[in-house]
Order: C-alpha cells, then structure tokens, then sequence
C-alpha cells in the first residue's frame, strides 16, 4: 500500500460552467406573466409576489412598511386571528417583506394543502381593511422594538450610515422614529395598499413542484387580480442629499464594543463595471478567507466578524463594510480598513489569490443555483433589474477570466482614498 | 424519508452515507461527541473556543479555510452545551478535498500559539457582541445558574466569564483534542451526490489511518429534584421590562419528549397559537411572546420568555402567563388544534429535507441519540401524542416548585 502523503492536497476540478436552466413562463388571465421553476425533490410549493412598492413610494415614512406588515390583519371576511388560524392548520407560511424599493408577500405550502390555502392568499391580497385596532397593537410593538434596536450599537451605526449617505428625506437615508409610527392612520395605509399592492405593479415567481394542476389553481385566484406588470410606479425623493462631513461619531456611554461602518456610492446591477466590482469586494471583504477577515480578525482579533457589500438599488448602487470591534481598539479597526481598501488602489493582486476567490466564487453560485428556492431567488434579482439569465452567463466568463489589472483599474476608480464616509457608534 | 448507509471503521468513527441526485453539491457533517457540558467548571467556555481553533491550521495543513475556498468549498461550526458540529459544502467533484481536511484535524491540530492567541481575542469579541453588549444579551448567563445547581448546564457555551476563555493555555488545549477529538467519539455524514462505495473508499483512505483514542465515559451530575421556586430580580438598562420562566423537563430520549415539544407549540408556535393571540393581540400585555424547550439530551428547560409592554405590571404579566398554563393543565386540547400542530410539524419536516445540509446534521445528531433512522420515525412519534398526553406532562412540569423565573426590570 502507497503510504499517504497528508501534506499534498487532494487534486481538485474548477467549476467552470453551471447548468442555469430558464424559467418557464405561464400567462395567467389578466395577462401577468408568470415565472415558475418546476424542481426539487419534495412536494412543496413558494408562491412570490415581487412588488414594485417599497419605502420609496412613500407619502409619509413607515407607510410602506407598515401596509405591508398589516396586510394579514384583516379581510372584509376574516380577521387577523382567522388568517392566521387557516394558515397555521396547514402548516402554511405567510411572508411579508416591505423593503425600500421592491416588497415581497410569499406563501409557503406542502403542494397537497395548496388548494386550501390559496383562497386565504388571494382574500389578504385583494381585501385588506386594516383595523384601527390591529394598528395601534403594531404601532405599540413597532415602538418597543425600535427603542430596543436603538441600544445596539450595530444598528445605531446603520442609521446614521443611511442618514449621511443618502441624507434624511431620502427613502433609503431616513431612520423611522417612535412619531413616524405613531402618525400611522388606517387610511394612510389603505392609500398605499390601493395603489401600489391591490392594483400594484408585480413580477410573480412560484418555485418548487410546480404542475399544470397547481399553475391552474393559482390562475383561479391571482389570475383575476387588478395587477399590473409594467407602470413601474417611480421612486419619491431618489437623488441622495449626502452629508458634507465624512466623518460621523455617535457616542453611546457604556458599551463595550464599537459599530463601524465605512463606506461611499457605486454602481449597480446593470452597470458594465458592477460585476467586477462584485469580484473586487469578495476578495476585500466578502467571504471568510477576505482580507478583511483575514487581517482584523485572524491576525489582529479585534472583531468577531467583519464583511464589505456592493449594494445594488434599482437606480444606484454603493459600498460598505461593517463591522463590531472592541471599543478600545475601533481607532485601529478603521486604520486597518482603510488600509486594505487602499492596498487595492495601489498594488496589483497576486493571481494565486485571485484564483481563491475565483474558485470560492463559483463554489457560490453552483450552490446558488442548487434548488428551486433559491433558483427563484437569483431570478428576482434579475427580473427586477429588467435582466435575463445571460447576465449570469457574462457573470460567470468574468469570474473565470478578470485579470489583475481590471480588478486594480476598478479599485482605483471605485475606491479611491479620502472619499469614504465613516460611522462609529459606541463607547468613543 | 431520507435514505442512509451506515458503518463503522476500525478506529470507532461511525459513518452514514445519504445519496441525493438532485444537488451538484456534497456535504461532509462531523459531529464530535464533547459540549460545553463536558468541561471543567473552573475552565468553562472552552469547548466552544476549542471550535474556534480547529480552524488554525492541522499537523500537515497549516491553514483550513484557504483550501477548501480554493476547490469551492463552504464551511462552518457551531458549538452547544451537548455537541461540536463542524460542516461543509463544496462542489462533488472536489469531494476529497474535505476528507483531506477534516481528517488531518482530527488527526492532529497544530496547536499554533498564534491561533490561540487570536482566537482567545476572538471569542472575547464573540462573548461581548453577543452576550454583553445587546439589550437583554446576559439573560441566559442569569438563568442558567438559575436553574441548574448541579449539572453543567449551569452555564453558557460561551463560558460563564470572559476570564475563563482569557485564562486558557495551549496546555489545556492539547488535553481537550487528544481527549475528546478522537475517532471513536465522532459521526461523519456524507451527504448529496456521493456514492457508498466512493464515501467508503475515502474513509479508509482518510481516516481509516487516525487511531481512536482513550474517550473518557461520560459521568455528570444529575440535577437533583427541585422543591422550592427560584427568583431572581434584576435593573437593566432597557427599554422594556421582561419575564423569563423556566421549568424542568425530562431528557432527549424519554418518551414525553414530544409531548413536551407539541406543548411548547400550542403556546407559542405561529401566529395563531394561544400566547401570541391572548396576550399579545387581545390582552396588549406582551410586545413580544415566546415558549420553547431546550431540546438538550439531559434533562433539558421549558422556557417561556415575554417584553411587557409599557404600562404592563409584573405580577399581571406573570399572572397571564399562569393561567395560560393552567389551561394547559386542566383542559384538553380540541382536536383540530392538536391536528393543527401535527400537520405544521409535518410541514417544517418536507421543507427541512429540501436541503442537503440540514439532512446531513439531523442524521448525525439522531445517530448520536442512539439511532440514525430516528430522522424518517419522530413524525410518528408526534402523531402518537394525544390530548391526554399534553395535560399529563403539563401537570408534571408546570408546578411552581420545579419553576425559575428571572424578572428583568427596565432601569427608568
């Protein structure tokens, strides 16, 4: 018998083609196509509802949270208590996402309950009331967990983060507070439930063990809904009214660690330098092996945790890194973070790392692809950017083959030095 | 019904093979048999930073992570009072690369003064992000000690004070590998689109050569009978007041378990269930209201945990809470609400097995209970629960005697 040789790795295959199947579309009676990804192994079914509605359709802060939120609070047929008894008894779950441009609702059902579940789906859908009661134990609830999120450093960073990136009257930029919630009337709410969810502008998604039998089905309820899927409703107050200081300190006496944010605008999705971007901040920031990691936590042990983000909106994009340190080290913390974002903008990267994040890179999206959930969710991504799967085609040719000096021209032109916001909240 | 292959290696290190077609990926799950339960109570927190180190680099690899991103590879682990689960993804055509991996740090770590000096940092850093420095974070440091007077599970995975994980040396590292990280006292899974026969061959490449080791019988103290409630009062600087109660319940394997478990759910599990509607929707008592057991393999807690709303007094809050109880204990459950929690655990149940990952841990774990098969026959078990069942165990366990309650006040 050979004796093993522990010391040589194992030879191993690079990914370098994922199957990316298309997904199928089906007309349903009001003319909204739908999108449906018929895979896996078990009999279950996701039904998503992408709406085109979001903090940026506001006419006054938290409606779109809010609207959402109470969606299953009450119909002209049943109550909150109802809705939520006839999901329950099949073992069905109802999500409501409100976000700041697109908003999700997606039930979850076992395939063999679907029938008795989607009248409950398409009764919230199209006959919400919102009750003034429902609304004041939300408000009451919002409230407490707002004031407890403002005692987390982490997220007492993240507002101000959003305040002075994108300024306070902006939809991304502002930070609710307990008189947002309490200036929330059941009409203001029933306003933005008519015209951006009831008739609202939506992509449909339905992932899982998806046959002619459960498309009919969901034709019979959704199918005759007054939706609409062009008049993409615009965005209120877009144009970000950024702070002039870079620097931004909120001081919170007694805590033992620092909430650090660092970070400046981009680009997003459709931009033809965004994906080698996406690639620059893996490697800075975006997976365990990052230099991020890698330098603040596992060489110097100032944090549990740290990661850097190109965040992409429908019409901007930006950059970030965030992170949790130890309050007595947060001025070395940001040193070391400046430092390795400026690293990029003034040395080549070597291709032996390159290939790392490369490989890491593909090992990602193989298992992003894996599963009909998560094959419905890559889609979103790509539908609410008007894009088709050849992005990923193009996505997956730039992984494979970007060479040092795009990666080094993207890093200059992105992340140049002295540009970046920076927000400490903690012990300062 | 998730299929599996099992065997055993010469070394003791017990192996199950799941074959799943649909998925380009492969998984590897390592349970090791040692949890926070298992360490010394002067040297507490040990066994969760001993996790952390497992990632500084082994005898012949001198980095884990690098590797196994290079071949496409995910990793990550978690420690509890009962287990250390380390777990992978990666491509299945790199399978090889984790058998390299995980079976060169289960031969010998490289025991890098570096690593542990970092990670001693890190775990610090872990211990404040998450226990000290969050609204109600140090809730668990309070009640365990509460609850538990004699078992380890006295105190947190993460220690019971930041000292102990400061106080470690690589002395104590070293004693806690060769004793615990040993063949014998660990279950692989492999999982996803991986042959028996290829699993089969890799194992007796990779870890067939590890010897077992000297795996200490396992010996705790039981935790004697509770006769007297426990309280315990605090101020803490939040913005709402709230009520952790705790009551003893029996252990993984005994046959109530799932009794306990559906109790846990008519409480506390959706939207509908009867804390969230009674107190929460209708009384506007709680902003926020939970119930759950621990799920430990000893003799584990039933937990109900609420955040008062502003106005809301203690005893009316804690009140509240006991009456829910004694429904529980002196009314049956209805059919359909029995039924009801039956089909949401079949449903958590088909959408569970939608991933391999999650296959894999819920095969190791049952394998450590004494029966990997358990995964495809606990539904039965919960089936078999009646009403009968939940009033008996409610009777049993809801008594203030066997109660821990923590009042977590609100500095003003």
């Amino acid at each position: 018998m050979e004796i093993l040789n522990r010391k040589q790795a194992p030879v191993y295959k690079t990914i370098e083609h994922i199957e990316i199947p298309e997904p199928k579309i089906y007309n349903l009676k009001n003319g909204l196509p739908l999108y449906y990804i018929n895979d896996g192994t078990q009999e279950v079914i996701r039904i998503e509802l992408c709406f085109n509605a979001g903090y940026g359709h506001e006419s006054q802060r938290m409606q779109a949270n809010a609207s959402f939120n109470l969606l299953n609070s009450g119909t002209a047929t049943r109550t909150s208590m109802q809705i939520a008894e006839d999901l329950d008894y099949y073992g069905s779950y109802l999500e409501l996402s409100p976000q700041k441009e697109n908003s999700y609702i997606t039930l979850y059902s076992l395939n063999k309950h679907l029938n008795s579940v989607l009248p409950v789906f398409a009764d919230v859908l199209s006959g919400a009331i919102y009750p003034g009661k429902e609304i004041d134990t939300y408000k009451q609830n919002a409230i407490q967990k707002l004031n407890v999120n403002n005692q987390k450093v982490s997220n007492r960073s993240a507002r101000k983060f959003n305040q002075v990136m994108f300024g306070e009257n902006n939809p991304f930029g502002y930070a609710e507070t307990e008189a947002d919630l309490q200036a929330i009337t059941p009409e203001l709410l029933k306003a933005f439930y008519i015209n951006y969810i009831k008739s609202g502008s939506v992509s449909i998604i339905v992932a899982g063990k998806v046959g002619p039998e459960q498309l009919a089905a969901i034709d019979d309820y959704i199918g005759s809904m007054p939706f609409t899927s062009n008049n993409i409703p615009t965005i209120v107050n877009l144009a970000p009214t950024p702070a002039v200081e870079l620097s931004h300190r909120v001081e919170m006496e007694g805590t033992v660690q620092c909430a650090i944010r660092v970070g400046k605008m981009a680009v997003n999705k459709p931009h033809p330098d965004y994906q080698a971007l996406k690639i620059l901040n893996t490697l800075l920031g975006g997976y365990f092996g990052s230099r991020l990691m890698s330098n603040i936590r596992e060489d110097k042990g100032y944090t549990y945790g740290i990661g850097s983000w190109i965040i992409s909106r429908q019409d901007l994009g930006y950059f970030a890194v965030s992170t949790e340190v130890g309050a007595d080290v947060y001025q070395d913390a940001l040193k070391e973070i400046y430092y390795e974002i400026d690293l990029l903008t003034t040395e080549l990267i070597e291709e032996d790392e390159l290939e790392v994040v490369r490989n890491y890179k593909m090992g990602s999206l193989l298992k992003g692809f894996d599963g009909p959930f998560s094959r419905a969710d890559k889609l979103r991504g790509l539908l609410n950017y008007g894009l088709d799967t050849s992005y990923y085609d193009v996505y997956i040719k730039k992984i494979l083959t970007i060479k040092p000096e795009e990666l080094h021209d993207v890093a200059k032109r992105y992340l140049q030095a002295g540009s970046f916001y920076d927000v400490v909240a903690g012990k300062i | 019904m998730i299929n599996f292959e099992r065997f055993i290696l010469e070394n003791g290190l017990r192996v199950l093979v799941h074959t799943d077609n649909s998925t380009p990926m492969a998984v590897m799950n390592i349970l090791y048999d040692v949890g926070a339960r298992d360490e010394n109570p002067e040297k507490t927190g040990f066994a969760h930073l001993f996790e952390h180190l497992m990632f500084g680099g082994s005898a012949n690899i001198p980095d884990y992570d690098e590797p196994l991103q290079l071949v496409g590879g995910e990793n990550n682990a978690f420690t509890s009072n009962d287990i250390t689960n380390y777990y992978l993804t990666l491509p299945t055509a790199n399978l090889e690369t984790g058998f390299w991996l995980e079976s060169d740090r289960m031969l010998e770590l490289a025991f890098s003064k570096k690593s542990l000096d970092v990670q001693r940092n890190v775990v610090i850093e872990e211990f404040k992000q998450r226990y000290l420095n969050q609204p109600y974070g140090d809730v668990w440091l309070l009640l365990r000690p509460l609850a538990y007077q004699v078992h380890p599970y006295n105190w947190a995975t993460i220690g019971k004070v930041i000292k102990h994980v400061e106080d470690a040396t690589m002395d104590d590292v070293k004693g806690f590998f060769y004793k615990h990280y040993r063949p014998n006292n660990a279950i692989l899974v492999v999982a996803g689109n991986v042959t028996v026969e290829h699993v089969k061959e890799l194992c007796n490449k990779w870890f067939l050569p590890i010897p077992a080791g000297d795996v200490p019988v396992r010996n705790l103290p039981k935790e004697p009978t509770q006769t007297e409630a426990r309280k315990l009062t605090v101020e803490r600087a939040v913005p709402a007041s709230a009520i952790y109660k705790t009551w003893h319940i029996q252990d993984r394997l005994h046959p109530d378990y799932y009794a306990i478990d559906l109790a846990s759910d008519i409480l506390s599990n959706g939207k509908s269930s009867r804390l969230y509607q009674r107190l929460v929707k209708e009384l506007k008592l709680f902003s926020d209201i939970n119930a759950y057991q621990t799920g430990d393999i000893d003799a584990g807690l039933f937990v109900v945990s609420g955040r008062l709303n502003n106005d809301v007094k203690m005893e009316d809050a804690e009140k509240a809470i006991d009456e829910q109880l004694n429904i529980l204990k002196n009314e049956i459950v209805e059919e359909r609400e029995l039924d009801k929690l039956k089909n949401k655990l079949e449903s958590n149940n088909v959408f569970g097995e939608m991933s391999v990952l999650n296959k894999a841990m819920n095969l190791a774990y049952a394998e450590l209970l004494g029966d990997a098969n358990r995964v495809n026959t606990e539904m039965e078990s919960y089936q078999k629960v009646t009403s009968a069942d939940i009033k008996r165990v409610a009777n049993t366990v809801f008594t203030p005697e066997n109660s821990s309650t923590l009042y977590y006040y609100a500095k003003n």
